[in-house]
């Protein structure tokens, strides 16, 4: 294959796997100077995804991926020029397993730039450049307030990312008949997905990806960040053999001392009180 | 032994054990939240509208951090153990309130049923250490004017009863049921004028407690918060009840279920308090039913299946139910042992990580589904102590539990039948 990154193009592929075994596919490609890199990496959500025995449609943003696997790699002018799709089975794991693939394209995104904070129109994402964010400490949650309209099927996530990277998730939603605010909570804590669409690889983005129907209004009304100062944890070298004695000094606690205390009090009142 | 020395030798294990479990576990992710709002108000002078749970909440934690406030300003310094997200003298502060609650529903139901080891089956229960002690969460907060409230309904206190369980309402939703099943009585008996006086004080309690929401924040309360318990929030959670597990289906917070669920224990409700002469017995058993209901039908989070073992300990004392305080005693120890082992990991509270020890009974597949049947089993058993006429608590009901407990674990975790 030959597809341009500068076209920020979003590969969709149809597959069917397999239960039992797991599949993956990975990316490959040369940069502008015809260097070669590869654009997946492990922990990818391609990775090692269990084969269901039902078709399957998948979408991926081959900008975030390269992004990704090559943090500091310029994609300008990069190509993406081979996809390889895998097959894994476990150890000890017999039988016919299947990995049928029957259809691969690639489409460009089509990005409509906005000033305002509030669009309509018929959109399938969307993307709001937050700048670049403060690193120093860790992101504990993002609230936020947005009035959203779509079609019936609406579904949708938000996710807070920075360069290509997820870095908190937010539940799924759907539009609610009382309001059309939702006040939307993100934390890195639930990130378990990633967007089909990337803000700018050098600032922070707030996205909103929709699983199913359109987004036909959206004004982003607040946005708060949350950081919990990082406290150096001064015992968390712990010797991981400790773990197991602390363990015990737990359960002694929670369980043995309190079950002890009342068998005694059972014991010692059963004649006064029962009788 | 001396009554008195008894009594105090059960509230000093109740109390040293809480506070060695407090001194270096905590939930991770529930302190962060209560310390990240505590310390915005103490840091900032900002009112946090966006505190994950209820107000009365929130000004308990303030009042009791504020003592932590001045330690530190008076130069103390704190050390974070392990992973956790808050320091330790920290997170000690925040179970404070929950731990003094504890001792008071000890106390109440000692001075109810007048028996040591009804209270002790309360203070001592492996599930109530774990939330209060363990976990740090404030379910204890919650069920102490819970408990007064039923204890002033003994006593004939009706009017004063609603009081306190409009304030448990106010720590948590669940306080509203019994306040909103004697309300229904009022109505049946056409005591209007009652009605209207409970009425009054909850409008005016609660519009107290939400003052400072008026000024601004009030519709990310609503949205975040009140819609989330009416099952209108766009958010689809996690649940861990049995129907969501088996279903698959993501409820919006509350599941629809539970509208059906909280009109027919109001009919039953109804229909029992007019054939009853006292009106506490059937509130007792019908807010336990409401519990139960509650853990079938909505999200279920684990700590709410601490609020069936006051309730059932005090049904059992009025009804003689004996079997039934001492089953709620290993249904704690049963909860408590799941919800460790299954829900968060054994490392999870100590460490402040998940950390699995023991694969076998931690990391297994299908192991909410096993949880989910473990738990409704339990409080199938629960009701039948409740509704059948009383039994004695013994041994056959732990091998049944175990039975039910290994037997899901067999057929959806080896056999996979359902694809949970």
């Amino acid at each position: 294959m030959n597809l341009s990154l500068d076209r920020d193009p979003l590969i969709t592929f149809s597959i069917t796997v397999s239960s039992g075994v797991s599949y993956g596919i990975r990316f490959f490609g040369t940069t502008n100077n015809n260097a070669s890199f590869a654009a997946w990496h492990e922990g990818s959500l391609l990775q090692h995804r269990p084969g269901l025995g039902t078709r399957q449609a998948t979408s991926v943003n081959l900008v975030a991926e390269s992004s990704l696997a090559n943090p500091k790699l310029s994609l300008t002018g990069a190509r993406i020029t081979r996809v390889l799709f895998y097959l894994e089975a476990p150890a000890l794991t017999s039988g016919n397993f299947v990995l049928a693939l029957y259809d691969l394209h690639a489409n460009s995104i089509l990005r409509t730039p906005a000033d305002s904070t509030e669009v309509s129109g018929n959109f399938t994402g969307l993307i709001a450049d937050m700048g670049p964010t403060s690193t120093g400490q860790g992101l504990f949650q993002v609230f936020v307030g947005l009035d959203i309209k779509g079609s019936p099927d609406l579904s949708y996530t938000l996710y807070f990312t920075q360069g290509a990277s997820v870095v908190a998730q937010a539940y799924t939603y759907a539009p609610k008949i009382a309001t059309t605010y939702e006040l939307a909570l993100l934390s890195p804590s639930l990130v378990n997905s990633a967007p089909l669409f990337t803000g700018k690889i050098s600032s922070s983005s707030l996205i909103v990806r929709p699983w199913a129907g359109e987004i036909s209004f959206f004004r982003l009304d607040s946005v708060e960040f949350r950081f919990l100062s990082a406290s150096p944890a001064s015992h968390a070298g712990l010797d991981p053999s400790n773990y197991t004695s602390l363990m015990f000094y737990y359960f002694v606690f929670l369980f043995v001392i309190p079950v002890a205390m009342v068998s005694l009090l059972v014991k010692v009142f059963k004649d006064a009180d029962e009788n | 032994m001396r009554m008195k020395t008894k009594i105090l030798a059960t509230l000093l294990v109740g109390l040293i054990v809480r506070i060695e479990l407090a001194s270096f576990a905590g939930h991770p992710g529930d302190l962060a939240l209560f310390a990240y709002s505590a310390r915005l108000y103490y840091e900032s002078g900002r009112f946090d509208y966006l505190f994950p749970t209820l107000p009365l909440v929130y000004y308990v934690q303030l009042a009791f951090y504020s003592l932590y406030v001045l330690m530190r300003d008076l130069g103390f310094s704190d050390l974070v153990f392990m992973f956790h997200t808050n320091f330790m003298v920290e997170g000690l502060f925040f179970r404070i309130p929950l731990i003094l609650s504890d001792l008071g529903i000890f106390a109440l139901i000692l001075r109810f049923t007048g028996k040591l080891r009804y209270a002790a089956l309360y203070l001592l229960n492996p599930l109530i250490i774990y939330l209060t002690g363990a976990w740090g969460t404030y379910d204890s907060l919650m069920m102490l004017p819970l408990v007064y409230g039923f204890v002033l309904l003994a006593k004939n206190e009706r009017r004063l009863a609603s009081v306190p369980f409009i304030i448990a309402g106010l720590f948590k939703l669940f306080g509203f049921v019994p306040f909103g099943l004697l309300a229904i009585e009022n109505l049946v008996h056409r005591k209007w004028k009652e009605f209207g006086l409970q009425l009054g004080t909850a409008v005016g309690l609660t519009s107290l407690s939400f003052a400072p929401y008026f000024s601004a924040g009030l519709q990310d309360f609503y949205v975040g918060f009140v819609l989330r318990f009416l099952g209108l929030s766009g958010a689809s959670t996690r649940a861990y009840d049995v129907f969501a597990i088996f279903s698959g289906a993501r409820f919006a917070g509350s599941s629809p279920l539970i509208w059906p669920g909280v009109a027919a224990i109001a009919i039953l409700f109804v229909l029992h308090v007019r054939k009853s002469k006292s009106t506490i017995q059937p509130l007792v058993l019908w807010s336990l039913v409401g519990a139960v209901a509650l853990n079938a039908f909505s999200q279920s989070e684990p700590q709410w299946l601490s609020w069936v073992i006051p309730l059932s300990i005090l049904y059992a004392y009025m009804t003689k139910r004996t079997g039934l305080a001492y089953y709620s005693y290993f249904y704690g120890i049963v909860s408590a042992f799941l919800s460790i082992t299954i829900l968060q990991s054994a490392g999870y509270l100590v460490l402040g990580t998940p950390l699995v020890f023991l694969n076998a009974i931690e990391a297994f597949k299908g192991s909410v589904a096993v949880y989910a049947i473990t738990i409704s089993s339990m409080l199938l058993v629960l009701l039948g102590y409740v509704f059948v006429k009383p039994v004695r608590f013994k041994v056959e009901i732990v091998a049944l539990v175990c039975l039910v407990y290994l037997q899901a674990y067999f057929w959806l975790s080896i056999m996979r039948i359902l694809p949970v």
